[in-house]
């Protein structure tokens, strides 16, 4: 009797701990989040091969960088440019073409602002452009992590961090951990899933190289449970690799992780592998922990030979879409080309009346007024829905009744009943010190707010007013510094000439003392009058 | 700025909101009601039906006077929650004015002073509660002696809940008990005290109940209530170990009284309670523990009310010190530096 109760008892945990038990390679917990249902017909139908989307006939490249801030352009309107030329630092041409106009654009934000671009029209590829780079003699002198740099690698998962400079953050010998990430951002979104799919061993192959690259001393790959079409290929491929090359060192280490949105969010990722959520405002390069998506590690992988970041995967999804499907686009492409090219014409027409067309998936994504904006390695989802049919309900937020519902789905330990009082209130500094930077904006607590309260769009635009008082206290920081050292350089002049001056005055003085015309003249009258 | 809808964003997620969460508390407080007005005491309907009418007119009236939108806010059925729950927690004898006396309190002075729905510190019933039980201490107090748990012993007024009486009243009751069994002659007298005592068991068991649906449809967290219903059970524990005098037994001191009432309903009005987890737990432990301390040494019978007014006082307090992890290391990161 006392056996039964206890193997009752032991699958009762058993059965607990099934998707968490960490030896059994399915990661932690995670401390929040949402466990939600994929709407299939809104999703690409997985194992539907990339559609390549032809080269538009004009490419937008924003000169903004990751924290945004404004770059200079190094072209010039009339220049031409073949694939892989720097069109300003950090942005790179994924096309042959002529820049025909260097202007405001607007630009795939959240605020709906523009931005200087480059706009490029285009003319069609060739061979030649590619393999001028790799027999290039200096780049075949280039170190691997100079090889990312100049491939303009950034993280194609949703933040866009240069990956390059992610590298350069954390010191190659202290890579504890090296983990791909192939948990996608959000349900709706399949990129990442179409790429294991259409070819898992060249991801393996890329994985291993980065292995060779940051000589981490453990390699993790980090998949959704549910991802059942793309889990045996890349143990497939795993298993061949091991084969194959027989290296002791490369172990990837597959790990499986229940569902719960946004574990593809790297602070949430690295809570689920090693169990810990890093402290507030420590990043995980910090901690020794290189996250990188599984399409940047392709990319970082394609730039070893060469080949700069010039496509990313998309996937245009939405249960309005004409047909959901994963799409490989130049950088740069307009969305609108992008929405043409996929059979989505009636979404284009009906934008902002019966379709709302929004860039990123639907729970962090946000509505794109105008179709014209161009597609930027951030970008990995186009979500096409019917408009809202109440706007009024969606408006009609109340009162927050502290209920906790938010703060207990705050995939990162925030309480944002806390941060939206302070928000609310304009106290950013209070804001501040409950956490509202490591707010990844997942918007969890907007799903479960009983009183419908927009807290993560008030987030977003908290923390980017906060980031423009930083860069303009910044930036007045600096020009003070500037003004101060100019006032200084002028005293120091006005000082020198002073001295100058006065030396001269000096030399003056004395070389009249030496022979003074009306002294002398008056001797010589005195010398006469003796005379006389 | 663009909102999020679920509904047409291919990502199902069921929403509650705050009238779906106000929907789901008065059902939980159904089998209680019921259970209440049948075997207990049938005005409990007439004075919750009173209560909540006049709620809503004062409720829209502070409204109005606030120049805020007066059918929305009424919608969300919060104001309807809280009047039941005061004239749930008010003696059904209680005379109709000070009944009005008490709505007025809670909807003004608990609520709208603060600046409504989610601003208030303390919660808006026992407010209206502690106000009563001071200003009219006799009739607020009645109903102990209505109970008529203690017909044979009318003595202090708070004998329900005070332990010693009621231990002494069980076991007579038990005694009595078995011996009527022995004899097959059944005292009626005694046969009412029973009825009636198991009564206020059964209404314990359904607010019991009806916590038990609140915490499965998740409108409240587990923390408050067991913190809460744990700490009173080990008080009376130790209590009763260390006193050589007969004490409660430790588990029917949780079915006296409204405590799981107010564990259930009460200390878990999300407004001014505390929110973090660890928070929460704290938060249930000091309302235990000063519940504890005020029935069983002082003159309030129903520790409960003040038990929870202090506890919202301490509310930011608990707030600003137990927040979560991740901030408390950012915490103590900036106060070294
Ligand atoms: S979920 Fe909404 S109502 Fe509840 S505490 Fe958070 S912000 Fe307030
Ligand atoms: S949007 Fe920010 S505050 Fe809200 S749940 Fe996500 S991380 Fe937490």
């Amino acid at each position: 009797m006392a056996e039964t109760g206890m193997s009752w008892l032991s699958r009762f945990r058993s059965s607990n701990n099934k998707h968490y038990a960490p030896n059994r390679h399915e990661g932690f917990p995670p401390i929040g989040g949402l466990a939600l249902t994929r709407n299939k017909p809104g999703l690409p139908a997985p194992g539907s091969p990339i559609k390549d989307i032809c080269l538009p006939a004009q490419l937008v490249f924003p000169l903004v960088d990751y924290h945004k801030h404004v770059l200079t352009p190094v072209v010039s309107v009339g220049d031409c440019v073949v694939i892989g030329d720097w069109l300003a630092p950090g942005v790179l041409t994924s096309a042959n073409g002529v820049v025909s106009a260097i202007e405001d654009r607007s630009i795939i934000h959240p605020s709906h602002c523009s931005a200087l671009c480059v706009v490029i029209d285009t003319c069609p590829d060739t061979e030649a452009t590619l393999a001028a780079i790799q027999t290039n003699e200096v780049f075949s002198s280039l170190t691997a992590h100079e090889r990312i740099r100049r491939a303009n690698v950034s993280g194609l998962g949703g933040a866009g961090f240069s990956t390059a400079n992610k590298l350069a953050a954390i010191h190659s010998s202290d890579i504890k951990l090296l983990l791909i990430n192939a948990v996608e951002c959000e349900p709706m979104i399949s990129c990442d899933e179409a790429l294991i799919l259409s070819d898992a061993t060249h991801i393996i192959e890329a994985v291993i190289q980065m292995i060779n690259i940051t000589r981490c001393a453990r390699c993790v790959l980090a998949i959704e449970d549910d991802k059942i079409d793309a889990i045996p290929l890349l143990q497939a491929a795993i298993k061949s690799s091991r084969q194959s090359i027989d290296d002791a060192a490369v172990n990837i280490e597959l790990i499986l992780l229940s569902p719960i949105y946004p574990s593809g969010a790297e602070r949430v990722l690295v809570q689920r592998i090693i169990g810990k959520m890093p402290s507030a405002g420590i990043r995980a390069t910090d901690q020794g922990i290189l996250c990188l998506n599984v399409a940047t590690t392709l990319a970082a992988s394609a730039s070893q030979h060469g080949a700069p970041l010039i496509w990313r995967v998309v996937s245009v999804a939405g249960s309005a879409a004409a047909q959901p499907v994963n799409v490989r686009v130049r950088l740069g492409t307009p969305v609108s080309h992008v929405l043409e090219q996929t059979g989505n014409e009636s979404a284009i027409n009906n934008s902002g009346c019966t379709m709302r067309i929004r860039a990123g998936g639907p729970l962090s994504g946000f509505d794109l007024p105008n179709l014209n904006v161009p597609i930027t390695a951030t970008t990995n989802c186009i979500t096409v829905e019917p408009a809202i049919a109440s706007e009024a309900a969606i408006d009609s937020a109340s009162a927050c009744i502290r209920c906790s519902r938010c703060s207990d789905v705050c995939p990162v330990g925030l309480l944002p009943q806390q941060l939206h009082w302070y928000c609310d209130k304009t106290l950013t500094d209070d804001a501040m010190r409950f956490g509202l930077n490591d707010c990844i904006e997942c918007g969890c607590c907007d799903v479960v707010c009983p009183s419908l309260i927009q807290l993560t769009a008030s987030f977003r635009h908290n923390k980017a007013t906060l980031r423009e008082q930083q860069l303009s206290s910044q930036q007045a920081q600096i020009s003070k510094v500037r003004f101060e050292q100019r006032e200084q350089r002028l005293e120091q002049r006005a000082l020198q000439a002073q001295s100058l001056r006065r030396q001269r005055a000096k030399q003056l003085q004395a070389k009249t003392a030496e022979h003074d015309p009306i002294a002398a003249a008056m001797a010589r009258a005195r010398a006469r009058r003796t005379n006389k | 700025m663009s909102g999020i809808s679920l509904e047409v964003a291919a990502v199902k997620y069921k929403r509650q909101s705050v009238s779906v969460v106000m929907t789901h508390v008065l059902i939980a407080l159904l089998p209680g009601v019921i259970v209440y007005a049948l075997f207990i005491d049938a005005r409990v309907i007439k004075n919750i039906f009173i209560a909540v009418i006049i709620a809503a007119l004062c409720e829209a009236a502070m409204l109005a006077l606030r120049r805020r939108p007066v059918i929305t806010t009424l919608k969300d059925g919060s104001i309807i929650v809280a009047a039941a729950l005061l004239a749930l927690s008010l003696p059904q004898s209680l005379p109709l004015w000070q009944l009005i006396v008490g709505i007025v309190v809670m909807c003004s002075l608990g609520k709208h002073v603060f600046g409504g729905l989610g601003h208030n510190p303390f919660n808006p019933a026992m407010v209206a509660y502690a106000v009563l039980i001071i200003s009219f201490p006799q009739t607020m107090t009645q109903w102990n002696t209505e109970l008529g748990l203690l017909d044979s012993a009318p003595i202090h007024w708070d004998a329900l809940t005070s332990a010693t009486p009621l231990e002494r009243l069980d076991t007579t009751l038990q005694n009595k008990l078995f011996e009527s069994t022995n004899t097959t002659s059944i005292d009626k007298e005694l046969a009412a005290d029973v009825l009636k005592q198991s009564n206020w068991t059964l209404l314990a068991f359904m607010w019991l109940l009806g916590g038990v649906y609140l915490l499965a449809v998740k409108v409240i967290n587990w923390r408050i209530p067991v913190s809460v219903l744990a700490t009173l059970w080990l008080a009376y524990l130790a209590y009763g170990s260390l006193s050589s005098s007969t004490v409660i037994p430790a588990t029917m001191a949780l079915f006296t009284g409204a405590i799981l009432f107010g564990a259930f309903f009460i200390a878990t009005d999300p407004v001014s309670s505390a929110t973090s987890h660890p928070g929460k737990l704290f938060y249930g432990v000091g309302i235990g523990l000063l519940c504890f301390f005020i029935r069983e040494f002082s003159h309030y019978p129903e520790g409960f009310a003040f038990a929870v007014l202090l506890m919202n006082m301490c509310v930011p307090l608990i707030d600003h010190t137990f927040v979560r992890n991740s901030l408390r290391t950012d915490n103590a990161k900036r106060d070294s530096t």
